[in-house]
């Protein structure tokens, strides 16, 4: 250990003064959040977003950093990395030794499949509605990097009933594939937001010998999370989307008996040593996203915590569904209720002759219907139809419900 | 492969702007900066750095001026403004105006050069790409970067073990060029299996500026790739990438660029664009590199995007010439004050081969610092650390050597008090 005297790790922490009590909706957004005040956010789940206070203590590390640069790089950005381990690893019940930062899911999900001891003749399993840039890595991983192993996928149809049926699709396909080696899980699945009944899949993926790695990208600060129950191989999540962290930082959390074949993307000067020294070391780089990961989450709880927050949240999307069935006659994806994520829902779209249903007209569509407007919304193409998904956070209301309604209502009025 | 080819053209859509919204034009202010004074007067006005220390070690981090910090700090709330635009249009138009800058400044065309963090993934991502075959070997030396050292070590044990690695050991003391050009004449001579040369451009942290374009083409007539680290090169020495006739070549801009961490530009020869990744794959798979570099998950562009202002701010300054004169005599300075004053001694490396900016002060050596890996940290503890003062020392070739850093911001006084310090530790320790 060695510094300059008076060069010490300083001790951040979140000016939460006033959190507690500040109303969700218009005045959070306006007092917390550099939202655009004129355009209507219902698109959270792509991006998230940072709250000034966040911004403004992240400002504080990089001020630090430009003030004695090698202090930084050698020694005070590993000190606070650790500490926003910590945090992290306590809000999801893990061990810290066991828990790393990195910059986003893409990132831990490339470095465990890049990873992994596979042999000749496995095979990794994904589905139909797994998040299409892992679906490009394992389609890139099983013929470019490993064509000895190979990719199989579960096909998810919708209606989907109920979890059992997910459940019973998953015990059939591992039973008649024995190879399968390793399965990639989403824990909320992406556009579709479905979340899936991880806990038992992850019992039957074991009874088979299978390695279970969930994507839970969409899960930390939306639903409640326990590494322990959940008892996967890998868990990783964005905390830049739910959890109001800067971009990008993601937590990847590991069953200890896995850390012998984890390894970075890059080989660097911590080769041999401990993982989180390995991670930490990846060429010089910004580790301000993942230091103010601790400062994220004192942000979540300043303002409520999990039950305040998805319980405004989960009630403006019931509500956003209602109106959108009600006065729209618009419906929901079908998916069963217990399995619908409490923060983004889907809306099915009717049919526009001047927008035939097909994947790539999906991108005019949304920019026929919002662009313009004061409303920026995602539209996806699922089984053959379009869908609108939303986000709710705590920085929109009622009205401004009405008001994505109102454009969607205009829209279709005009061209149905 | 269907549903994939739709997923493609999808990814097509989120690059196009958005009706409604428009990219910003940031400029760096750059008032008053061709007439700033390097030394106390720029450092004061210009940089961050804490005021009560002594800084030599530039060429480790680099440092960012406050003027790149503040527009930093705008494109960080554009993007909190509007998230979805930023991700899904403006970061990459910002990226792609910042990479078009990079490649005017090296002479490169943009189409050759990708920006990503840091040197470090970029000779990683290469290394990694590379289709080498069963029985291929890849050249590194004894002074190459210790990562990479690690990296080359790492990939030809563990992800490729059928792949070997050779070692140049560069003899001490260096004649000249011709000399290093030899010795990779022979070394590819006995090892015609060798199919990629990672060759670094000035060594680290030894600081020696290799004769790249010589062995570059040695290398080629014995058909291997050529790979050029030169993380300490760009705004240190005059850069025409595309000259220097290598394969492919990496530098760090935050070194000596002023831009924030981490930013580094890759070229690469266009007929090598078929083999290379990047280490994440993402939406892009298939698509041109520049996209597909781009999109590896969320994550954070803006320093990538502020290497623009970073070249505006060099240029404001003075740029290479008035820059590197500046830095040069407070080399020569160094010079009198460590070897003629204080009797010490630099790396012995002909002139011609010495990098302008950083300079190896060999120190004597002391019973109670025994030379060894080990003992470096504390060393440097109790010779710099605790006398406000940061500089590294370094253990090579059995000695310990201090690295000495010049920049802008430096001037005589800090090498004087470099130098005190220097002497009273030797009296006391000798």
């Amino acid at each position: 250990m060695f510094g300059n005297p008076g060069c010490k790790p300083k001790k951040y922490e979140l000016d939460i003064h006033g959190l507690s009590s500040v109303n969700y909706g218009k005045e959070i957004k306006e007092k917390e959040f550099f939202l655009n005040p004129d355009i209507v956010f219902f698109n959270h789940g792509s991006y998230g977003t940072v709250p000034r206070r966040v911004h403004d203590l992240q400002m504080k590390y990089m001020q630090e950093r430009e003030e004695h640069p090698d202090l930084w790089f050698r020694i005070t950005a590993k000190h606070y990395m650790d500490r926003a381990r910590q945090e992290v690893a306590d809000f999801v019940g893990a061990d810290v030794e066991s828990l790393l930062l990195v910059s986003n899911a893409t990132t831990a999900i490339n470095i465990i499949v890049k990873s992994f001891p596979f042999k000749s003749g496995d095979a990794i399993l994904d589905t139909s509605l797994t998040y299409g840039a892992v679906k490009n890595l394992c389609a890139d991983f099983t013929s470019r990097l490993r064509p000895d192993v190979n990719r199989i996928i579960l096909e998810l149809d919708f209606p989907i009933e109920s979890a059992d049926d997910i459940i019973l699709k998953y015990e059939e396909i591992l039973e008649q594939n024995p190879e399968i080696r390793m399965v990639i899980l989403d824990h909320i699945t992406s556009p579709t937001s479905i979340v899936m009944p991880v806990e038992r899949l992850v019992d039957i993926c074991h009874k088979h010998g299978a390695v279970v790695v969930i994507d839970g990208a969409h899960a930390i600060g939306q639903i409640p999370l326990n590494m322990q129950t959940i008892g996967a191989d890998v868990y990783i999540s964005n905390l830049h989307k739910w959890c109001f962290a800067p971009r990008g930082v993601a937590f990847m959390s590991f069953d200890n008996k896995h850390a012998g074949w984890i390894h970075p993307s890059n080989t660097s000067w911590q080769l041999g040593l401990s993982l989180d020294k390995q991670f930490f070391d990846q060429g010089t780089r910004d580790h301000t996203p993942y230091i103010c990961a601790r400062h994220a989450l004192q942000f979540y709880m300043a303002i409520g915590g999990m039950d305040k927050i998805v319980d405004y949240t989960r009630q403006l999307a019931d509500t956003t569904l209602e109106i959108f069935s009600s006065e729209l006659g618009l419906e929901a994806i079908q998916i069963p209720e217990l399995l619908q994520a409490p923060n983004m829902r889907l809306v099915k779209l009717p049919s526009f002759p001047k927008f035939p249903c097909a994947e790539e007209n999906t991108w005019s569509l949304q920019q026929a219907m919002f662009g313009g407007t004061k409303v920026f919304g995602l539209l996806v193409f699922i089984s053959g139809a379009f869908y609108f998904r939303f986000s709710v956070q705590i920085y929109n209301d009622l009205e401004e419900i009405r008001t994505v309604v109102k454009v969607v209502q205009d829209f279709i009025a005009k061209n149905v | 492969m269907a549903q994939n080819d739709s997923l493609r053209k999808y990814a097509n859509y989120i690059m196009e702007s958005y009706p409604g919204s428009n990219h910003r034009d940031y400029e760096l202010d750059t008032a008053g900066l061709s007439n700033a004074s390097f030394g106390k007067e720029i450092r004061d006005k210009e940089f961050a750095l804490k005021k009560t220390i002594t800084f030599i070690n530039h060429g480790s981090y680099g440092t960012v001026p406050r003027r790149l910090l503040d527009i930093q700090t705008r494109y960080l709330w554009e993007r909190e403004e509007q998230p979805d635009l930023w991700f899904r249009f403006h970061a990459k138009h910002y990226v792609e105006r910042s990479t078009q800058a990079v490649a005017d400044f090296i002479g490169a065309d943009v189409s050759n050069v990708l920006l990503l963090s840091n040197t470090t993934s970029a000779l990683n991502i290469i290394v990694r790409s590379y289709p080498f075959k069963a029985g291929d070997a890849i050249l590194d030396t004894n002074l190459s970067y210790g990562a990479i050292k690690n990296m080359c070590y790492d990939f030809t044990t563990r992800i490729r073990p059928d792949v070997k690695r050779v070692q140049l050991q560069v003899n001490f003391p260096i004649d000249g060029e011709e000399s290093i050009v030899e010795q990779y004449e022979d070394i590819l001579k006995n090892n015609p299996a060798i199919k990629m040369v990672i060759l670094d451009h000035i060594t680290s942290p030894t600081s020696i500026i290799m004769p790249v374009r010589q062995i570059v083409d040695v290398c080629h007539k014995h058909g291997a790739l050529v790979v050029i680290d030169g993380a300490h090169a760009v705004g240190q020495l005059p850069l025409n990438v595309p000259e220097i006739g290598a394969d492919i070549y990496t530098s760090n801009m935050h070194k000596w660029l002023y831009t924030p961490r981490g930013s580094s530009f890759l070229w690469f020869d266009s007929k090598h664009e078929s083999w290379i990744n990047p280490s994440n794959t993402s939406w892009q798979l298939g698509l041109s590199l520049d996209k597909q570099f781009f999109d590896q998950g969320t994550c954070e562009h803006i320093p990538f995007i502020c290497a623009r202002h970073a070249l505006e701010f060099y240029t404001a300054i003075g740029g290479l010439e008035k820059i590197v004169a500046y830095t040069s005599e407070l080399a020569e300075k160094a010079k009198e004050i460590f070897v003629t004053e204080l009797g010490l001694e630099t790396l012995q490396i002909p002139e011609s081969l010495e990098a302008p900016n950083m300079k190896l002060i060999k120190l004597p050596a002391f019973p109670k610092f025994p030379r060894s890996l080990e003992r470096t940290w504390g060393l440097q503890n109790a010779l710099f650390a605790e006398n406000n003062i940061f500089g590294i020392v370094f253990l090579f070739s059995g000695s310990f050597y201090v690295r000495l850093s010049f920049q802008v911001y430096n001037d005589v006084d800090d090498l004087r008090t470099v130098a005190k310090v220097m002497r009273d530790f030797i009296d006391k320790n000798i």
